[in-house]
């Protein structure tokens, strides 16, 4: 591992944790969802916090790993009940002032997945901030929850309490392993990761030159309104303070998964034993339930090669056409990687690493099935619902919302005419409006599977802005 | 035949804002029907243009077939209430008789052509999507049951004899020695022109720096969404004014442009874009404004960034000479985006003939009705590897 430049190191200060790293040691998750009842108390409450949010600076060889974690975003109404001026509030991207729930024509949150039903995120239940906490025990987390409510005091209420669990087999509810490919972001975390996954620290980190080469779009605070002169000043506009810079934008949704109808619906059309039905899935996932990829293992699901999450590969050379890994399959529509458009190789890496998002998302809900099960080539068929919720904590962070987040989910995830397909969707995430095909590629000709109906369901969601440590300060001083 | 372009801008008679609402209503609501019963149009779109002077005024856009009389006599065809009810409120407007007249005298030129498929008809696009949806439909879904359809026409045609296979492959050497030359003339020509083109751009030297924002307009925005919604296309139209003293090299940068996009690439190709049907600059307002008006697919975020990513040389060469362009040309994408979002005019009614259909499907189309009807043994075989 390459020391971090002092730059970069002191850079780490002043990030959140979540921004770097997923915290893998800590399985144990708690979103509490809030409302910015009052202002000076509220801002009151987040200066306490500052000292307990855990940075992106390196843990030190002697304390060890933390065992807790607490990290605080804002909505574009919280940073506005907080008191932010009207000038900055403007000066925020157009998605993140809307919000989620005004962006469902772009998410394609109709029929079930429709604003109007959410638990949260909606006009019903609005939600202005988000505390991230995180432990690496249940026993832990619940001790962490209850001392963090306890403090919540006059300015903010509770709107939610989400908890959250990654098991120890790395999977999502239908069983295939997730997370695999994360980009690092530039000279903060770069390690040992195949050049292509590495991006522009700026496309994750405001502040900092991204994938175009420039700085993305980040909020300004007028000169009088930091009389302290807390924040950094803003790039190339005098008078002007820099609010965004080491800050990011942070998307959630809750995703309830439909396990038992994904599974029958899977044996019903595979019509055939469990190793059909396992490779039909993992046709529409784009992955084997190991991870391992379509690409390299096109017939069988490879965990022992090696190289069980193996992450080094194109489409380009192997798979233009999709018979390994289908054009249309979830993995390959959030990330087309080296085949896009019939761009030559180098130009498609160049458009899809400016797009990339970081995942840090978290399963909530028990299992259905044990999921060795499914890599020991034994399919879930008679695995009926019980009737209990269960799903993904989605949460990504990216420095603009609309063009990375959104334009991953709109152009390509949930896009009918994806890659010159016809009337396709993804076969996850689906379409509850207007339910379109598969299109598993093949010899002598394609299989359409259609209609497909829609695994998952939106349950709740918003778009928050997650301050730097400087931020936090000049937040709760405002 | 080559598609045409008609960029019709007609001043108003009222700037009235309840006679500007009712005009806006009834281009929105009854708009489509002049559209909708004319195969000869590709893309249409009514929109509430502005002047310099924040004057309203109605602009009627579309890419249609065969030549400018028997296309407005199409439409008259088709609804003769809704075209009066809108051109009644435009100035010098006469009805019907005058009607090729006044849309002579009111419709301006482009200067920058580009036509996906330069060689298709509207209906040709339609059809080839038929032909393709019937193969699919004969195919089933199933492979199961496409081998024995495939094996069942195969053995119609029996083995290809030694003669084809070597015509085949003669042909398919002849035509690759081809198709090199001609990417070869064009990759010099391309170069060529990006040297001319950074040259007449503005320089785009100064670097980036962040933006202050813009401001909020929650309406507009939807309307926006709306637009792209359950389609795979969308729509924009824009106005930049051009900076003084610029006007002669904005001229010869759309001459050129023209020149490029009309013979340098291949069908449903952009240098590189693959995803514009139709774009058009004109120059308008006594070459003062330049309009743009583009059809598309997909989002307006990919749209901005595919042209970021593959031809900003292009576009600096001639947005860089208008007001408000960043300093750093498209590649500062964050301010090229406001710059844009700021110009555009959202639309009261956009009509798509084939709205389900990207140019990534066309190509696919031509390709494989091409194949199915070049009446080569195995062309079936192969048409349906292609699905």
């Amino acid at each position: 591992m390459s020391p971090l430049s002092p730059a970069a190191a002191s850079t780490r200060h002043d990030i959140q944790g979540l921004v770097l790293t997923g915290y893998g040691h800590m399985p144990h998750a708690c979103y509490v969802l809030l409302r910015v009842a009052e202002a000076r108390p509220a801002r009151d409450w987040l200066a306490q916090r500052a000292p307990q949010i855990l940075t992106a600076a390196p843990w030190s060889k002697k304390d060890g790993k933390p065992r807790t974690a607490l990290n605080v975003a804002f909505t574009w109404t919280g940073l506005q009940a907080l008191g932010l001026p009207q000038e900055t509030l403007s000066s925020f991207p157009h998605e993140f002032a809307y919000g989620m729930a005004e962006r469902a024509m772009i998410l394609h949150d109709f029929g079930r997945s429709d604003p109007k039903h959410w638990e949260f995120g909606n006009d019903e239940q609005p939600v202005d901030g988000l505390l991230l906490l995180y432990a690496t025990s249940r026993e832990r987390l619940d001790e962490l929850v209850a001392a963090q409510r306890a403090e919540l005091g006059p300015g903010l209420v509770e709107v939610g309490l989400e908890f959250g669990r990654r098991p120890a087999s790395l999977t999502e509810h239908f069983g295939f392993k997730d997370g695999v490919s994360q980009p690092r972001v530039g000279p903060l975390n770069a390690r040992g990761k195949p050049e292509e996954d590495v991006v522009q620290p700026g496309a994750f980190v405001l502040g900092h030159t991204d994938e175009y080469g420039v700085l993305p779009p980040t909020p300004a605070v007028r000169g009088q309104d930091d009389p302290e002169g807390v924040l950094p000043p803003f790039p190339g506009e005098s008078g002007y303070r820099d609010l965004g810079r080491n800050g990011t934008y942070l998307v959630y949704r809750k995703l309830e998964q439909d396990v038992a109808g994904f599974w029958r619906f899977l044996a019903d059309r595979a019509g055939g034993d469990d190793a059909a039905v396992i490779k039909l899935a993992s046709k529409f996932i784009g992955r084997w339930p190991s991870g391992s990829s379509l690409v390299l293992s096109p017939d069988r699901d490879d965990p022992h090669s090696g190289r069980p999450a193996s992450n080094d590969f194109g489409y380009l050379e192997h798979d233009l056409g999709g018979h390994r890994c289908p054009i249309g399959s979830h993995v390959r529509r959030a990330n087309p990687r080296d085949a896009l458009s019939g761009l030559p190789q180098r130009e498609a890496l160049k458009t899809t690493n400016r797009h990339r998002i970081l995942r840090r998302g978290i399963p909530y809900g028990e299992p259905l099935f044990p999921p060795e099960q499914l890599l020991a080539g034994r399919a879930p068929l008679d695995v009926e619902d019980d009737g209990s919720p269960r799903g993904l904590h989605f949460i990504a962070l990216n420095a603009s919302i609309s063009s990375q987040f959104e334009m991953v989910s709109e152009e390509w995830a949930t896009n009918a005419s994806f890659q010159g397909l016809y009337d396709s969707q993804d076969p996850i995430l689906g379409n509850d409006e207007h339910p379109g095909s598969v299109v598993i590629e093949g010899a002598p000709a394609r299989r359409v599977i259609s209609p497909v109906p829609s695994f998952v369901t939106a349950r709740g969601g918003g778009y928050f802005f997650m301050p730097s440590m400087t931020a936090v300060r000049f937040l709760s001083a405002l | 035949m080559t598609p045409q372009p008609l960029t019709l801008i007609a001043p108003l008679k009222s700037q009235d804002p309840d006679s500007l609402e009712t005009l806006e209503g009834i281009m929105a609501e009854r708009g489509r029907a002049v559209f909708e019963s004319s195969p000869s149009t590709h893309f249409a779109a009514l929109v509430m243009l502005g002047d310099r002077q924040g004057r309203r005024r109605l602009f009627l856009s579309a890419d249609y077939d065969g030549d400018l009389a028997h296309y407005l006599d199409e439409l008259w065809r088709a609804a003769p209430n809704e075209l009066d009810a809108m051109f009644s409120y435009c100035e010098g407007y006469t009805g019907r008789d005058g009607f090729l007249d006044f849309v002579r005298r009111r419709s301006h030129k482009s200067q920058t052509y580009f036509v996906a498929f330069r060689d298709e008809t509207a209906n040709g696009i339609k059809e080839k999507a038929r032909k393709r949806a019937e193969l699919e439909r004969r195919l089933g879904d199933d492979p199961q049951t496409v081998a024995p359809f495939v094996d069942a026409v195969a053995a119609t045609e029996g083995p290809p004899t030694a003669a084809e296979r070597a015509t085949g492959r003669a042909r398919a050497f002849v035509d690759g020695l081809r198709s090199r030359a001609h990417d070869r003339f064009w990759q010099c020509v391309i170069a060529i022109a990006r040297l001319i083109a950074t040259r007449m751009g503005t320089g785009a030297s100064r670097s980036a720096s962040a933006d202050l924002g813009q401001k909020l307009d929650r309406e507009t925005d939807l309307r926006y969404q709306r637009v792209q919604v359950g389609q795979a296309q969308n729509q924009m139209t824009n106005i930049s004014w051009v900076r003084p003293g610029r006007g002669p090299i904005v001229r010869v940068s759309l001459a050129l442009a023209n020149y490029m996009v009309k013979h340098a690439f291949p069908p449903g190709d952009l240098a590189g874009v693959k995803t514009v049907h139709f774009a058009r600059w004109s120059l308008i307002d006594g070459g003062k404004g330049l309009l743009f008006e583009g059809n598309f697919d997909g989002t307006w975020e990919n749209y901005m960034g595919d042209f970021t990513d593959r031809v900003a040389w292009g576009l600096d060469a001639l947005w860089g000479h208008t007001e408000g362009y960043p300093p750093a040309g498209m590649k500062d994408i964050w301010a090229f985006k406001r710059y844009i979002r700021e110009l555009m005019y959202p639309p009261a009614m956009v009509y798509m003939a084939y709205p389900e259909l990207t140019v990534l499907n066309t190509v696919r189309d031509r390709e494989i009705v091409a194949t199915l009807e070049s009446g080569r043994r195995g062309s079936l075989r192969e048409a349906v590897s292609r699905l």
